[in-house]
């Protein structure tokens, strides 16, 4: 029993960021109808930025402000000089632009950081919390928290407030949008803002639990983009949902099955749930030609 | 106008014309007293998995992030069947073309029913796969060190090695490399040009009216795609054999951008859009390498990556249609009718 729990708690806690990752995919599809692959980049920024500040003598709550301000900041950056002048162009010609921006992003990274490995400490130090018989690192539970939160106030956000509803008449149609006095471009500014700082949130919040390095962007936003997939693209609450099922799948078979083969055989489980889900028809974003 | 375009058709010929002239120059200018051989041979093989790239995701227009798994199915299976078994090298060409063909067929028939970007994650996550798959299974594919693969040879002569007929063998695998992506250009040509091409173009546009027309699109999409994919695969072999070594590094995802950034560079729409671009991504690494090791301490990947990345994003906002689509005097003979067209502009 113990040892499910460990897995499965494990699970959640790295799936608090696949979460929080894939809630960005959601927030950007929703409203610009993008699919941004640098949103694993933002995370990468997050972590990076803190574990500087921190290193160079920040306090950690400043530093987590700071670092999340500064991955908003280079989302914006994006929005405004990627995404805002190819508006119009179809949709795969927008991925690789994204795809674009995220090398150009991990470059950077990589020039500025270097690929070693850095860490950072817990947010609340002392001995991991005995759950059942799992030992769980405290960080555990800041992850945990700050997905559901997340989840949560995105929820509301488009459900009960004006801005939130906005941003989904301009996704579902521009130019009715508009006409409703609703600027689309304000809103995708809006998107990109709050979904690189919740990635670079997430970023922060990680580290403690698994060292981060320059180049932990790709496959966040792969993870991410999945979770958001089988939480069908369009509720920041399913993709919640999602992000946990992929954290707990990768723990259960990097546990069970093997550890060698844990990134092959997550990708494939999830490539196969992902099928079977959208041959359902359950998944209402996956557009069947 | 565009009919009037469209019944101009160059012939193959004049492709063939081109190109010998370009080889010529090339082979006149001596490149390589300037670039390092290997590269231009390297150059030629990316530019040949890119033209298997520019059919799907050019012609068919479905974007492909994991094409250097493909590359490297070739690649490794040099290193198990050549290198290990001493197959000859055809055999394991034929073998590692119908492997990649049959995984490229099982990921298109999965992927192609559900819309544009599942491809791409798809084969993303298929190129992380293959990477993991590489690493655990040591014993066949030397683990993260690699392997190392003999050259092509008859004999005691040695392809890429020793010289053929007074041409030295660097140069020799130049002119070889680079017939071979002419060879896989006019195939693609060829295929634009077919039945199944223009199913292929119609299903870009407009995947409705294909499917209305009669078009099995999901069957269109997948052949372009194991086509793609077996080509690639040959390509993989060819370069395991040339250059001796193969290890996960050589088919990274990063390499599978670099090619998508070929293609994208080069013009996804034109069949010579990969070979362009093959040389203009050429000259922007080995441009930034230059600089890099001027002006700044330590290595230069970080600035690699970083040029590639802004080279897709400044070629997509400013030419879509990539350099092919630029219009030199020169150029309006050499391009593909209906093929030339920029990526579609959604309605709003």
């Amino acid at each position: 029993m113990s040892r499910e729990l460990q897995f499965l708690m494990t699970g959640l806690g790295q799936g608090g960021i696949y979460a929080v990752i894939g809630v960005g995919f959601v927030l950007i599809h929703n409203v610009t109808n993008v699919i941004n692959f640098a949103q694993g980049e933002f995370a990468m920024i997050g972590a990076m930025l803190a574990t500087t500040f921190v290193a160079a003598g920040t306090p950690l709550p400043v530093a987590f402000v700071l670092a999340t301000a500064g991955a908003a900041l280079v989302g914006v950056a994006a929005e405004r000089f990627t995404i805002a002048p190819s508006r119009g162009y179809s949709s795969d010609v927008r991925i690789i632009i994204t795809v674009g921006t995220a090398f150009l992003l991990q470059g950077l990274g990589l020039a500025l950081w270097g690929a070693d490995p850095r860490s950072l400490p817990a947010f609340t130090p002392g001995p991991p919390v005995r759950v059942l018989g799992a030992a769980l690192p405290r960080q555990t539970f800041w992850v945990l928290g700050f997905a559901l939160l997340v989840g949560l106030s995105l929820w509301l956000f488009f459900n009960r407030s004006i801005v939130g509803k906005a941003m989904m008449a301009s996704a579902s149609d521009p130019d009715a949008a508009r006409l409703q006095g609703i600027n689309p471009v304000v809103m995708g500014m809006i998107a990109f803002t709050v979904s690189a700082g919740l990635a670079g949130a997430a970023g922060v919040i990680i580290v403690p639990l698994t060292a981060a390095s320059t180049s932990i962007g790709v496959p966040l936003a792969l993870k991410g983009f999945i979770a958001a997939v089988i939480g069908g693209l369009r509720s920041p609450l399913a993709a919640i949902g999602g992000g946990f099922t992929v954290g707990v799948a990768e723990a259960m078979l990097g546990g069970y099955v093997s550890s060698a083969l844990k990134s092959a055989l997550t990708f494939l489980l999830l490539f196969v749930l992902l099928l079977v889900m959208s041959r359902d028809g359950r998944l209402s974003g996956v557009a069947r030609v | 106008m565009r009919q009037s375009e469209a019944n101009r058709k160059p012939s193959s010929t004049g492709y063939l014309g081109l190109a010998v002239l370009g080889l010529g120059l090339a082979w006149a200018v001596d490149l390589t007293d300037i670039l390092v051989p290997a590269t231009l041979v390297f150059m030629a093989f990316r530019a040949m998995a890119g033209v298997g790239l520019t059919l799907v995701m050019g012609i068919s227009g479905q974007a492909v992030l994991g094409q250097a798994a493909f590359f490297g199915i070739g690649a490794y299976s040099a290193l198990a069947l050549t290198a290990d078994r001493g197959w000859p090298m055809a055999a394991t060409i034929v073998v590692a073309m119908a492997i990649s063909a049959v995984v490229g067929g099982i990921l298109g028939r999965l992927v192609f029913p559900l819309s544009g970007h599942f491809l791409a994650m798809a084969t993303l996550a298929f190129g992380l796969i293959f990477l993991n798959l590489v690493q655990w299974a040591e014993p066949i594919t030397g683990g993260n060190n690699g392997g190392t693969v003999p050259p092509i040879g008859i004999g005691s002569w040695r392809f890429g090695k020793d010289e053929f007929l007074g041409i030295d063998g660097d140069r020799f695998a130049f002119l070889v490399a680079w017939a071979l992506v002419i060879g896989a250009v006019a195939l693609l040509d060829g295929i634009v040009r077919s039945r199944s091409g223009r199913a292929l173009i119609a299903l870009r546009s407009s995947p409705m009216a294909a499917a209305t027309s009669g078009i099995d699109t999901v069957r269109a999409r997948t052949g372009a795609f194991m086509m793609s994919s077996a080509v690639a695969a040959f390509a993989g072999v060819l370069y395991a054999h040339f250059i001796g070594f193969v290890s996960p590094d050589a088919f990274s995802l990063l390499v599978s951008i670099e090619l998508l950034i070929l293609v994208t560079l080069g013009g996804l729409r034109s069949v010579w859009g990969a070979p362009l671009g093959a040389v203009a991504l050429t000259l922007l690494v080995e441009l930034t390498k230059f600089l890099a090791e001027h002006l700044v301490d330590g290595s230069s990947a970080p600035y690699e990556i970083m040029a590639l990345g802004a080279a897709i994003v400044v070629v997509m906002l400013v030419a879509p249609g990539g350099i092919a689509s630029i219009r030199w005097p020169l150029h309006r003979k050499a391009a593909v009718p209906n093929t030339r067209v920029a990526p579609a502009r959604a309605a709003s």
